[in-house]
């Protein structure tokens, strides 16, 4: 009798998916203007709780989206173009040498509390809170210049001097990080309790920032209440659509709804104002867009990028046989001729994606280059180049010069059911070339500690989010860094091309004339898709479905449909009849 | 024990007949599958069903063609290719000893013959579900096999030896049958090490799921056990000088068959639907080998059960097979004076 309970199982778990369906598709949604488009209310939801109320602390994406609304930092990225912009800075001025960057902050900023910001809360933020061996910064590492931090002092109460070892290009967009008042946080530094403090528990009135709203409640499992905060000084330069006071918004709500079909029902029946769409759930959405009032939003491709890489760790404990196949540059590249990357996105995306070309984004048009080795689907270049390489075929089976049989194990996450599938995928597209894949999902903790400490694993399928300026891929591209995937921490490159892309970054970084970083970028965007380390799969579209009642949403090329919070309106009253 | 085809027919009736079709139908799902379970169609992404039609006196298949990748709307090309039977096609290797390529029926590509539709990688769900289907039968009956085998021998253990034998083994089943199911199947599934083979998968399965099965089983079987051992015709054999052996499984043994078959028949289904909730929740058989559980879990979402509520067929065959051998079992139980543990 024990298995008719999974029977049980079984049948409530069809209801669940049986639902949706029905969805009520008979409700037609209306527009009733509001008197005024100021003091409205925005709705949205969230996957999952915030883990920290504290910027400094925050790495997951919730509780960083979270602060975002509550906190500022000194500079901020136009979504537009990716221009740098000042935020809490009024301004700054680069001397000659480029090691020192003075900024004045902006006059008359407060915190949430009334106290006013001054530099000495900027100084405190980074030599206290970042810089802080105790304090469980996940920013200080992009702080830093080989290793070293910035000098960081206040000349008076509103002049701050950054002072780097070296020239360091990427210091402007990596000042967005949030400042935190030093009235208030001071004393758990000095006592030690920074990495306890504002935590999800503490009461939302001693969340004190600069931003746009404040912490009003917070019903854990439930949802977050933000709300206007008065004493907000908004960044120079912001063109105000209608002369009031910002945020325009009044209230912002994020329900916590933990589950993506959940949110999609939702956003249908009228519940939340915006919502991001995954291309799979396109045709569930257009049709029913006239009827419920919204307009479905497409950016272009997203910034995350998805590949294949291959474990070329000499000291890997897999068969070295395998190794030597990862580390020829013709296998690498024969499997990239080997994907069908059109099918991968009319299966997978319904046809809303693209082919990422190499490791920067087309999207951002600053640095990519357009000369890079682009793959496209051409199998019989991929058996040349395996021929090329002593690979033989035989009876459909591919075998190595010394007669291994060509098998390799496909690692991927099981969090992301699409990249399940793709990794399903590229099982099918590699068997015309003989060889055999075999797709092993895994979930995200532990395949990362295979990859990045075991080293058990030979091939990967993984998605990372791209960075704007170059210097964010550092990690992964330089020898020496902690993502460098394919063969991680190593202390010399194991490859004269590996050695040309540390000298090719090092480069970089010290360059501030744009044209010049361009060009060295553009040199390492070309050495990447040549040795192909990484092969470049595809991006999905990035989609935001967004109700005809909100105002100030504009859809950028980088940064989502919201160009700056404390814009959007709300200009009518939904009338569900 | 020997009857005509037509009392055999009477007994089993529809459902019985119906179920050996399905079983027929899937053993040879090489043959009559037009395509390979993994064979794929990266251009026809949950294309509907194409269905043979009639033209110039022959039987033509007509040629999908992506009028809409986003909403996955397809249009008839106008082409057509011609349906052939009995034809070579994709080659296979039958219960792993016959080479052939021989189909039932075949199209040539462009065009494809989808009886029920396809899944997201435009592989034929008709020819997946038979397969599927064989999948869970063959471990079904492999399951109740090793679970019934150990389910017997330890209730008559325990019944005709009886005392602290008797206590040990009936405290060890009432302890697997006390732990939940669902959570023990997914413990032993998530100690086997990943990257394994689907036959090895498959085993861990059937061994996993037999491992829970046989206690309640082998309970009941001491009761009769029990009520037997106490008649005089066990009397007398024992009075006589049989072994205990002899006495089990001459004398004990054939008075249960009938209630063996009926419980047989009864919990087929129940390894049917584990198999389904394992596959299902991603821990059974994995892709690209189709079985009725990973199938169905395909169509979980919102946006699969708008674009392809064909998937849905998978259910449906789950619930056919449990419904028709349930069916299967109360007839056979129905049959007068044999289906109530040898009272003769």
């Amino acid at each position: 009798m024990g298995l008719r309970l999974i029977l049980i199982v079984f049948l409530l778990l069809l209801p669940s998916c049986s639902r949706g369906g029905a969805g009520g598709t008979d409700r037609v949604f209306s527009l009733v203007p509001r008197p005024s488009p100021l003091n409205g209310r925005l709705t949205f939801d969230i996957l999952s709780d915030p883990k920290t109320f504290n910027p400094a602390l925050a790495q997951e994406t919730t509780s960083t989206q979270v602060l975002g609304y509550l906190f500022r930092g000194l500079t901020r990225v136009s979504p537009y173009d990716g221009q740098i912009k000042p935020d809490l800075a009024e301004g700054w001025k680069i001397d000659s040498s480029g090691m020192r960057v003075t900024f004045t902050l902006e006059k008359g900023v407060c915190w949430s509390d009334g106290t006013p910001l001054t530099a000495r809360d900027v100084v405190f933020t980074f030599n206290r809170v970042y810089y802080n061996p105790a304090v469980a910064a996940a920013v200080r590492d992009i702080l830093t210049v080989d290793g070293k931090p910035f000098t960081v002092r206040a000349i008076d109460d509103r002049t701050v001097i950054f002072e780097t070892a070296k020239p360091f290009a990427p210091l402007l967009e990596e000042l967005g990080v949030e400042i935190l008042p030093e009235h208030l946080l001071s004393k758990a530094v000095d006592a030690g309790s920074f990495n306890t403090t504002w935590s999800v528990r503490t009461p939302p009135s001693g969340i004190v920032g600069t931003g746009p709203f404040r912490l009003k409640r917070y019903v854990p499992g439930q949802y977050l209440l933000l709300v206007k905060n008065p004493l907000y000084t908004p960044p120079p330069g912001l063109k105000r659509p209608i002369p009031a006071n910002l945020p325009y918004l009044d209230r912002v709500i994020l329900r916590i709804i933990p589950n993506q079909n959940s949110e999609l029902l939702r956003f249908l029946a009228g519940k939340s104002d915006l919502i991001g769409v995954s291309p799979s759930q396109v045709p569930v959405l257009s049709d029913a867009a006239a009827s419920r009032a919204f307009r479905l939003l497409v950016r272009g491709p997203s910034q995350t990028e998805t590949f294949l890489t291959f474990n070329e760790n000499l000291k890997a404990p897999i068969p070295s046989y395998k190794v030597a196949w990862f580390r020829s540059r013709r296998f690498r590249q024969a499997i990239a001729y080997a994907i069908d990357r059109k099918a991968l996105i009319n299966v997978i995306y319904n046809g809303l994606g693209a082919p990422i070309p190499g490791p920067v984004s087309p999207a951002n048009k600053t640095f990519f280059d357009p000369a890079v080795l682009r793959y496209h689907h051409d199998p019989d270049r991929a058996r040349t180049l395996l021929a090329k390489d002593g690979f033989v075929r035989k009876k459909g089976r591919l075998y190595d010069a010394s007669g291994h049989r060509v098998t390799i194990l496909l690692m991927t996450n099981t969090e992301s059911p699409e990249r399940i599938s793709m990794a399903q995928m590229i099982q099918a597209m590699l068997v015309p070339l003989g060889i055999r894949v075999r797709v092993v999902p895994l979930q995200f903790n532990m395949l990362s500690t295979m990859v990045l400490s075991s080293h058990q694993w030979e091939m990967l399928l993984f998605g990372l989010t791209g960075t704007l300026d170059p210097h964010g891929n550092a990690t992964v591209w330089r020898s020496s860094g902690f993502l460098h995937l394919w063969n991680p921490g190593e202390k010399t490159p194991s490859t004269p091309w590996e050695a040309q892309v540390d000298r090719l970054f090092d480069q970089g970084t010290g360059t501030f004339d744009v044209g010049r970083r361009k060009e060295i970028y553009a040199q390492w965007q070309e050495i990447a898709t040549r040795e192909v380390p990484m092969v470049d799969l595809v991006s999905p579209d990035a989609i935001t479905a967004v109700r005809k009642t909100l105002g100030g949403i504009h859809p950028t090329p980088l940064g989502g449909v919201i160009p700056h919070i404390s814009l959007v309106t709300q200009k009518a009253r939904l009338v569900i009849r | 024990m020997r009857e005509g085809a037509g009392t055999f027919l009477r007994r089993v009736g529809l459902s019985g007949v119906l179920l050996i079709l399905l079983g027929i139908t899937s053993l040879f799902a090489e043959f009559l599958a037009p395509y390979r379970y993994d064979a794929v169609r990266f251009d026809l992404p949950y294309a509907p069903a194409v269905w043979p039609e009639m033209e110039k006196g022959g039987l033509v298949v007509p040629v999908l063609a992506l009028k809409d990748p986003v909403r996955r709307r397809y249009v008839k090309s106008g082409r057509t290719v011609p349906l052939r039977f009995f034809c070579r096609g994709e080659a296979y290797t039958m219960w792993g000893i016959i080479r052939s390529s021989r189909h039932l029926v075949c199209a040539r590509s462009p065009g494809r013959l989808y009886l029920m539709g396809a899944d997201l990688f435009g592989r034929d769900l008709f020819s997946r579900l038979l397969y599927g289907m064989r999948f869970s039968f063959l471990l079904s009956l492999l399951g109740v096999a090793i679970s019934f085998s150990i389910g017997t021998v330890v209730g008559m253990v325990a019944g005709y030896a009886g005392g602290w034998t008797d206590r040990i083994l009936m405290r060890l089943s009432e302890i697997v049958m006390a732990v939940p199911a669902l959570y023990l199947l997914m413990g032993l599934r998530s100690i086997v090490p990943y990257g394994l083979s689907s036959e090895a998968i498959t085993l861990i399965i059937t061994g996993s799921l037999s491992l829970i099965g046989w206690a309640s089983l082998s309970r009941v079987v001491r009761g009769l056990v029990l009520s037997l051992s106490g008649r005089d015709f066990i009397l007398s054999a024992v009075a006589a000088g049989a072994s205990p052996a002899r006495v089990i499984f001459r004398h004990l043994l054939p008075n249960m068959r009938y209630y063996l078959l009926v419980s047989v028949t009864l919990s087929i289904p129940a390894f049917i639907v584990g198999e389904a909730g394992l596959s299902f929740l991603g821990l059974g058989l994995s892709e690209p080998h189709p079985s009725l559980g990973n199938i169905l879990a395909e169509s979980q979402s919102l946006e699969t059960m708008n674009s392809a509520p064909w998937l849905l067929a998978s259910g449906g065959l789950i619930v056919l097979l449990v419904v028709l051998f349930n069916r299967l079992g109360d007839l056979l139980r129905e049959v007068p004076g044999e289906g109530n543990g040898g009272q003769r």
